[in-house]
């Protein structure tokens, strides 16, 4: 009897005390951003068979709150947890990501749900605004031009641990933007070494795989252009960071390849009037536009960054970090109307490359805080002329929890 | 002259690991790495901060980093079996 209430008491206690280690947080935080452009250029006056003129035009100054976030995480010892990210910033409330994970160990790890891929520095990163130096993301994460989904709903990974240094591995899968039965496969592999000092380096690279034809899908952002019927494409790159006490560099770089074909309905339903001459030529074949015929789409999308920061200790400002940013993306099959798919950066140069330069500074006088002030200088060649204008921006974050 | 170079070196690069105490079977180099990449657990064991311990700064950078990923980070906690306890930085 004594033996059979120590079970059962044992085994409350035990229940118990799994029961206990269920640990919930919530937290979250506010992003409130302005920017202001300067007057920027735009074509304008095309006609289908030729390019038009490149005029600037004004921009307003807006006000936005692009992250009003609230997330929940939750953990039972090691071996499940649960994340749950929500973001209000618009009308209605998008869940960024809601997965559960259940691990076998640190080595290998099953996640399910809507999640991040890891892919790069900043897939996973760019809902740490308050962490991290720069306001805008790198250019391949950029929602009007992305390499490819920054979700996606399946995913194998794990870490390896050397004396403190770690190499991790994920391998993901979703649906993304599969046409059908696609199975579209993405992986990250990076080794993280920490030096005797504390600083951190990083060095990584991630591949893509869209298993097939891949199609636009209005409702996930990806790789896949607007006027696609289909396209089967990859994404390649490599990337590092070092980070001590008050450096912080990052670079990465990144190639598209696209093998598409072409929706020539969508794309002889456009005028010309803010298209040019090398997208007539790239998407066209040099023909009028209305009476284009050649729907093969075979073109790389490249993308590179670097950025670079300092960080200065002050007693009455917190931390303060200026910082430079240098990014390059080139998409020849770009255009610059938005409304039709496209994007006022890439698409509208000449050969659909642009570089920004950015400028700016993070102050922390807390850690919960981060003031960001920066500047871009945006360079893109426009009938063969080098245009340039500033966009200026700020953004104030708050880290809540409860 | 190296040797005696490289004994500096190795003092100055661990005299912060020094100030690291815990509890728990793990090296002291390795759980200051781990706590340096957020890691919460080491070996099947959670990685637990005493209530009392102050964090760096240049470790709650990381932490908030990846807490805002979703990724599960050291917190405060008791000690007990299966955890390695850190009582002070």
């Amino acid at each position: 009897m004594k033996k059979l209430s120590c079970a059962l008491i044992g085994g409350c206690m035990a229940f118990s005390a799994q029961a206990s280690e269920l640990k919930s947080s919530v937290f979250g935080y506010v992003e409130g951003y302005v920017e202001q452009v300067e007057a920027s250029p735009q074509w304008t006056g095309g006609t289908a068979s030729s390019q038009g003129t490149v005029e600037k035009s004004d921009n307003a100054h807006e006000f936005d709150t692009p992250n009003v976030t609230m997330m929940v995480k939750s953990s039972k010892g090691t071996k499940f947890s649960s994340f749950l990210n929500l973001n209000a910033s618009g009308d209605t409330v998008e869940t960024r990501n809601a997965w559960v994970e259940i691990a076998k160990s640190s080595k290998l790890k099953f996640r399910i749900g809507k999640l991040y891929r890891p892919f790069g520095l900043y897939n996973e990163r760019l809902d740490a605004v308050p962490t991290y130096i720069g306001i805008e993301a790198p250019e391949l994460f950029d929602k009007d031009h992305l390499l490819l989904t920054r979700t996606t709903n399946m995913m194998i990974h794990g870490d390896f641990d050397f004396d403190g240094n770690t190499l991790r591995y994920a391998l993901t899968t979703g649906n993304d933007e599969r046409n059908g039965g696609e199975v579209p496969i993405g992986g990250d592999l990076r080794y993280t070494r920490i030096g005797m000092d504390g600083s951190t380096l990083i060095v990584g690279t991630s591949f893509y795989y869209s298993g097939g034809k891949a199609v636009y899908n209005e409702d996930v952002a990806g790789g896949v252009a607007k006027w696609m019927e289909s396209t089967t494409y990859s994404v390649n790159g490599v990337y590092a960071e070092y980070t001590d006490e008050k450096w912080t560099a990052q670079a990465a770089y990144y190639v598209a390849k696209h093998d598409g074909t072409r929706n020539l309905t969508t794309v002889n339903s456009w005028d010309g009037s803010t298209q040019n001459d090398g997208q007539r030529d790239r998407i066209c074949d040099g023909a009028n536009w209305g009476s284009c015929t050649e729907d093969e789409a075979s073109y790389d999308v490249t993308t590179w960054y670097f950025r670079l920061g300092y960080a200065i200790k002050t007693e009455e400002w917190g931390e303060i970090t200026p910082y430079l940013q240098w990014d390059y993306y080139k998409n020849p099959e770009m255009i610059a109307d938005k409304d039709l798919g496209g994007d006022n950066e890439a698409g509208l140069s000449d050969d659909g490359s642009f570089v920004k330069q950015t400028l700016g500074v993070v102050i922390r006088p807390d850690r919960q805080l981060a003031i960001k002030i920066d500047a871009s200088n945006h360079a893109q060649e426009m009938d063969g002329e080098m245009e340039n204008y500033a966009e200026v921006r700020s953004s104030f974050s708050y880290i809540w929890s409860l | 002259m190296r040797k005696l170079l490289a004994i500096l070196l190795l003092m100055l690069g661990t005299s912060s690991v020094m100030a690291l105490e815990f509890d728990g079977d793990v090296p002291k180099m390795v759980l200051r790495k781990l706590l340096l990449q957020g890691k919460a657990e080491y070996n099947g064991k959670k990685i637990v901060i005493s209530k009392d311990a102050k964090v760096p700064d240049s470790f709650q950078k990381k932490w908030d980093e990846k807490k805002l990923s979703g990724e599960t980070v050291p917190a405060v906690g008791e000690p007990g079996a299966n955890v390695i306890f850190v009582k002070s930085f």
